[in-house]
């Protein structure tokens, strides 16, 4: 007859493939059931019960610790654990089972986070079943009993409950439940939302915040890119209304940095060391530049910001803290002002220097003027000027700089909010901001489409294709004619011959013996001949660069800067040969305006020239690293 | 990616347009400007009428938002009345384009938006202005243009 015991054997290593029988005894066999219950369990890990406290190194493992610290007894924090070890069953069929004897099962744990007693007591359940059963085949039922048993935890799993486990475990099972979670997700199958591919989790990343998953190529190109752009603020979420959902959903008022992705978890997507120190870079510089307190370096090689308390330097990839909204509910502003604290310690070449007079350091009680002129500015911060003066529009409210990159000339500043004309840079009623362009008295009148294609060189690419008729972008040419213009606004009485700017693509002819009469014009025409032989305008980066060091248009002269440039643009969807007329304006301007643009070219230059900004200037904020996004 | 993403999209819609919608490429070897059909929505002013859009989606889709046209000239407040048929929705702006925002989204938007204008966004103030005031004078009005231009 057939020994019952070989046919359940068979029968449960079919059912379980996983099963391992014992080389010396074929009816023996182990099997590992693991212990991933429905709904997550709190567990604490108080301290052992033999009185000693064992000291293992605290867990560093984020997103697992729950903040709550109502654990029973000693205060120790839970944790809730999707994943637990394993539970090691061994089966062993006895000769004479299952008439006479029952199967001997032995349950074990590694670590043994369910105790002794409990097991012994699931142990004794099997040969209770194996009497039930009526001394029959017991073992698939003992197996599936296991199972629904861990399925619920042992019972821990239900509100309410808590498992305690010793404290000299909590390492292992933390660290189980983490690589657990990992590999179940590296199992399953998700459609990336961005290039809509299903994708194996092994190469996805579920967002830390919101859990939303893509897949890493889809992050790691779109990061990278925004980042190298320097659009930080779209470092966020791809899900679309994720972070808007959550900043209007977070009851505190800290809603900026909040959605956007942290540099650890940039790392762990994974994005390149180098792009992630970029990042944390742009993020403090930002920071620094929206501080009109920030005072730099006046090593010209350096020009770093001063130490301060509000925007720490980061160290390695730590954020930040920012430490504005404590100091504030603290009461005691402990803001770093120039001019009230003399000292400044620059961040990056620690030259100690006073920050009224921009010499070395001196002393606390020597008398020093304020300085006026930091001197002359470099060719990189010049070209940056140029490029902003002719594709920038600084909002109204804060003077941020805004360059749009294609759309509607209705602007909301990134930084204020305010809502602006790009053309004119009037504040513009957020309510109606569209009746800017439907009046006829305004000089925006039915221009909200002016420049769709973006303002600048290097923006609008690809928003051409069909739509309408293709923007002209401002080219070289034209620029350059703007510039010549300008330089014969200036030397007017004395050169007269001059008036009419050259048509032709030929750089304006350099005229040094101007020099000696008009120094500022010349800075000028040493300009002008680069934008024919670049057609690329200094990379955004430079702008940015340019601008930290607080020598871009502020916001009067930034006005008249835009009024200027902009003012004389044709509408030139309409008139196929607005180009044309646009430069004949541009000299006709020029004449009519002599006088007017000459007072502003001198008002420019002056600024542009001088170091003291911050105290001539108002309290508008400046924040020249935002760039507005145009308002579709 | 782009071309990629696009043509997914593209086979994906051309599959199961969303109601109303008719989607085909202007180019067959240009997947990146889609000639749209919508259908003005049944409880609208603009019911019965077929207008054609022009959908623009740039080299660097998904991460740029595409770009929308009506090229079937409508009367609505948030719609240019002009060859151009410019809008602004909010989908598009860029700084709420995600993307994994997808193009039949962007369609159900305007879909809604010809259900329901929004007068306090608009473009058009003469319009909106009727919109708010004379509803009935809109709606006929709305019916008129549909009639003369959407056929």
């Amino acid at each position: 007859m057939e020994d019952e015991r070989e046919v359940e054997m068979e029968c449960i290593a079919a059912i379980f493939p996983e099963i391992s029988f014992d080389p010396a005894n074929p009816f023996s066999a182990t099997i590992e059931l693991p212990v991933h219950p429905t709904s997550s369990v709190k567990v604490v890990f108080p301290a052992s019960a033999d009185g000693l406290l064992p000291t293992p190194p605290r867990s560093t493992i984020s997103g697992q610790e729950d903040e709550s610290t109502t654990g029973p007894a000693n205060n120790v924090e839970s944790h809730n654990l999707s994943y637990l070890p394993s539970i090691q069953l061994r089966i062993t069929l006895p000769e004479g089972y299952p008439e006479e004897k029952p199967a001997n099962f032995e349950l074990s744990t590694t670590p043994e986070w369910l105790s002794r007693p409990y097991l012994d007591e699931l142990q004794n359940h099997g040969e209770q079943m194996w009497e039930e059963a009526g001394r029959s085949l017991v073992v698939y039922g003992y197996i599936d009993f296991l199972q629904q048993k861990a399925e619920e935890a042992f019972g821990f799993a239900e509100k309410g409950k808590i498992l305690e486990i010793p404290q000299d475990y909590k390492i292992s099972l933390l660290d189980y439940d983490i690589k657990a979670t990992q590999a179940a997700f590296e199992k399953e199958t998700f459609d990336c939302g961005v290039c809509l591919d299903p994708k194996k989790g092994s190469v996805c990343h579920r967002m830390i915040d919101c859990g939303h998953v893509f897949c890493v190529q889809c992050l790691q190109d779109f990061y990278n890119n925004a980042i190298t752009e320097g659009d930080l603020a779209t470092v966020r979420c791809l899900a679309p209304d994720c972070a808007k959902k959550r900043e209007s959903a977070s009851t505190k008022k800290s809603r900026k940095n909040k959605t956007l992705i942290s540099p650890s978890e940039l790392l762990q997507i994974p994005l390149e060391h180098e792009m992630v120190a970029r990042y944390v870079k742009l993020k403090h510089k930002a920071e620094l530049e929206s501080d009109k307190n920030t005072i730099y370096c006046p090593r010209k090689w350096c020009q770093g910001a001063a130490r301060s308390k509000k925007h720490r330097k980061p160290d390695g990839f730590e954020e930040a803290e920012d430490e504005e909204d404590s100091d504030i509910e603290d009461g005691k502003p402990e803001k770093f002002r120039a001019g009230k604290d003399l000292l400044a310690v620059c961040e990056d070449c620690s030259f100690a220097f006073c920050s009224r007079c921009y010499q070395g350091w001196h002393g606390e009680f020597f008398s020093c003027a304020p300085k006026t002129n930091t001197g002359e500015l470099t060719e990189e911060d010049k070209a940056s000027l140029e490029y902003m003066k002719l594709h920038t529009t600084p909002c109204p409210t804060c003077a941020a700089p805004a360059q749009k990159t294609h759309g509607c000339n209705h602007m909301i500043c990134f930084k204020c909010n305010s809502h602006f004309c790009y053309l004119c840079s009037a504040w513009l009623s957020p309510t109606n901001p569209y009746k800017h362009y439907n009046e006829e008295k305004t000089s925006c009148y039915m221009r909200l489409w002016e420049r769709e294609g973006g303002d600048g060189d290097d923006v609008g690419i690809g928003y051409d294709g069909g739509v309408r008729p293709v923007e002209i972008p401002p080219d070289p040419e034209e620029q350059q004619e703007e510039m010549a213009a300008a330089a014969a606004i200036e030397v007017l009485p004395d050169v007269p011959e001059i008036v009419e700017p050259d048509e032709t693509d030929d750089p304006p002819v350099p005229r040094p013996e101007l020099e000696r009469e008009a120094p500022l014009v010349l800075r000028i025409n040493q300009v002008a001949p680069r934008a024919p032989a670049a057609p690329d305008p200094p990379p955004a980066a430079n702008v940015r660069r340019g601008a930290q060091h607080r020598q871009q248009p502020h916001n009067g002269r930034g006005n008249a800067v835009a009024g200027r440039g902009r003012g004389q643009w044709m509408p030139r969807r309409r008139e196929p040969n607005a180009r044309q007329q646009a430069r004949d304006a541009h000299a006709r301007g020029a004449a009519e305006q002599e006088e007017a643009n000459q007072r502003w070219v001198q008002m420019f230059v002056q600024m542009a020239l001088n170091d003291e900004e911050d105290q001539l200037d108002s309290d508008d904020e400046q924040d020249p690293a935002v760039w507005e996004i145009p308002v579709r | 990616m782009t071309q990629k993403r696009i043509t997914k999209e593209l086979q994906e819609v051309l599959a199961t347009p969303p109601p109303g919608i008719k989607v085909n490429l202007v180019d067959e070897s240009n997947v990146h400007n889609w000639n749209i059909i919508m259908d003005g929505p049944a409880d609208s002013p603009y019911a019965g009428g077929k207008f054609q859009l022009l959908l623009v989606l740039p080299p660097e889709y998904p991460f740029k938002p595409p770009k929308i046209n009506f090229k079937t000239r409508i009367y609505h407040p948030n719609v240019t009345f002009d060859e151009h048929g410019s809008m602004c929705i909010g989908i598009l702006k860029s700084e709420a384009w995600k993307p994994s925002s997808r193009i039949p989204n962007v369609l159900t938007a305007i879909q809604q938006l010809l259900l329901e204008p929004v007068p306090d966004d608009a473009l058009e103030q003469a319009t909106a202005q009727k919109f708010k005031e004379d509803r009935k004078a809109y709606d006929k009005e709305a019916r008129e243009m549909t009639k003369k231009y959407a056929k």
